[in-house]
């Protein structure tokens, strides 16, 4: 019987935590199937939690306890590896996939939308400052506070620039994952959000959309534009806002029909596939199940919180001077939770008045949410040194 | 709170207060910037269509480049021919040269 003792070496090796991970990545899996929230990567995260935390999994790295070596490879740390703490190449190419898909055309015709996605960043910098009052160090701070730009490659490229080969490296996938879950929860913080800084008065204001061609050529500079005004400010984010906007030039200059196709389609599905997935390579419950992790959620809750509340403060501000007053709730869709954000303005624009179309408004604001956020996370790693 | 607040690194909340500030600014600048290009680019696009449509029919600034383009090309074309039958023409004449030359011999 002792021969077969192999047999039962993993069950013996169940500890609380392994548990624990396993419910959160059967939650996850729930959300992403019975909610449909951000699906493409909440289930594949909530697989990879329960891989992970399975005694001896052989999709990690084998280490030797006495020498420190690696004694087999694990295909989730070798993606982690290639994917992740090497130049963050899984979320470069999910941005050139996401800009393909993205159409600036709401934005280029009512440039003052701009102005919304900057709003919706105050929440990461006024999150760093509460994070090291918190007792989190600067980096690690910085890290928390990027959980507000509302965008998961960004985060993690934030991250493991930042925190990569430090102590702090195993902060990433808590990081990460609270990146991601907000942007799920998008549809429930949102309305939350709108109703509790603004009045059904305010909700029920009117816009009119009166959509200015924007010509092709606009279409086609504005990327590249974008590209060399924020590379020059702060290089450290060519990378991010270069690889956004390469995919939209693809997307726009019309001659690379099938590469937009492919980015838009094919590319991005590939890498969110292996980006799921990967990110729950960090998802260990020794490293994920601590008081830090609570803190992590709660301090990017209030980022989250306060992006959109920054973006209706600057709509209501506007409205002082205006002739042309601005839906508040709009200001709330400068985030780069795309295009989540902007559905649920419409939705909520059309319960309070059932003709009241803000949706292209709130498109406007939601892609300009989308380049600021990368913006700001190439501000915040030039600001850290990187 | 006194407690926490003690153990704080106050660097850290010093250098934070420095990122807040800074970073704001830095944000809403290059959406400033970004804004007015924008602003110029759809004024530049609506002028030029403007400027199309007041002169519709009319050959464009590409047109007219093209125009002189081709027509450039055609006369270098034209040229290289015509110094290619020059060139002929004196192959000839040398020979028919060279052929009464030994001919009178």
């Amino acid at each position: 019987m002792n021969e077969l003792g192999f047999l039962i070496e993993g069950i013996g090796a169940i500890e609380w935590y392994h548990v624990v991970m396993w419910i959160i990545g059967f939650v996850l899996i729930f959300l992403a199937i019975r909610f449909k929230m951000e699906p493409t990567l909440l289930l594949p995260m909530g697989f990879g939690a329960i891989l992970v935390n399975i005694p001896f999994t052989g999709v990690l790295n084998s280490v030797d306890a006495a020498t420190g070596e690696v004694t087999s490879f694990g295909i989730l740390d070798v993606l982690k590896q290639v994917g992740l703490d090497t130049g963050e190449i899984f979320p470069l190419i999910l941005f050139i996939g996401i800009g393909a898909m993205m159409d600036f055309g709401p934005l280029l015709s009512n440039p003052k939308l701009f102005f919304f996605g900057a709003a919706g960043q105050i929440g990461i910098f006024f999150t760093i400052v509460l994070a090291v009052l918190c007792g989190f160090g600067l980096n690690e701070a910085i890290t928390i506070g990027v959980i507000g730009t509302a965008d998961g490659p960004t985060s993690i490229t934030v991250a493991n620039s930042l925190l990569a080969g430090t102590s702090s490296a195993g902060l990433i996938s808590a990081i990460t994952v609270c990146a991601y879950s907000y942007m799920a929860l998008v549809p429930v913080i949102q309305p939350a959000v709108i109703k509790l800084t603004t009045t059904k008065k305010e909700r029920m204001i009117r816009m009119e959309y009166n959509p200015k061609s924007v010509s092709k050529g606009t279409r086609i500079v504005f990327p590249i534009v974008v590209t060399l005004i924020s590379g020059l400010i702060a290089p450290a984010s060519v990378a991010l806002v270069g690889c956004l906007m390469f995919g939209n030039l693809i997307r726009e200059c019309g001659v690379l029909g099938s590469l937009a196709d492919t980015a838009s389609n094919v590319l991005s599905n590939l890498v969110t596939i292996f980006l799921g997935i990967t990110v729950a390579a960090g998802m260990l419950g020794e490293q994920f199940l601590t008081l830090n992790t609570l803190i992590i959620m709660a301090l990017g809750l209030f980022a989250f919180v306060f992006d959109m509340t920054g973006g209706i403060m600057l709509a209501k501000f506007v409205n002082i001077f205006a002739k042309k007053k601005i839906n508040p709730m709009v200001g709330s869709a400068g985030i780069s939770a795309f295009p989540m954000a902007s559905r649920i303005v419409q939705k909520l624009g059309l319960q309070e008045d059932p003709s009241n179309h803000l949706l292209m408004h709130a498109a406007g604001a939601n892609v300009a949410g989308q380049i600021s956020s990368v913006i700001a996370g190439g501000i915040l790693m030039a600001l850290a040194g990187i | 709170m006194m407690n926490l607040l003690s153990t704080v690194y106050k660097a850290d909340v010093l250098d934070a207060l420095n990122i807040l500030w800074k970073g704001l600014v830095a944000v809403f600048l290059v959406i400033l910037i970004v804004f007015i290009v924008v602003l110029l680019l759809n004024l530049i696009s609506a002028k030029s269509a403007k400027y199309k449509q007041a002169h519709a029919g009319e050959p464009t600034v590409s047109d007219k480049i093209k125009a002189k383009w081709e027509a450039s090309s055609q006369a270098r074309e034209d040229k290289k021919a015509a110094k290619l039958l020059e060139k002929e023409a004196k192959k000839q004449e040398k020979l028919e040269k060279k052929q009464q030359d030994e001919q009178d011999k």
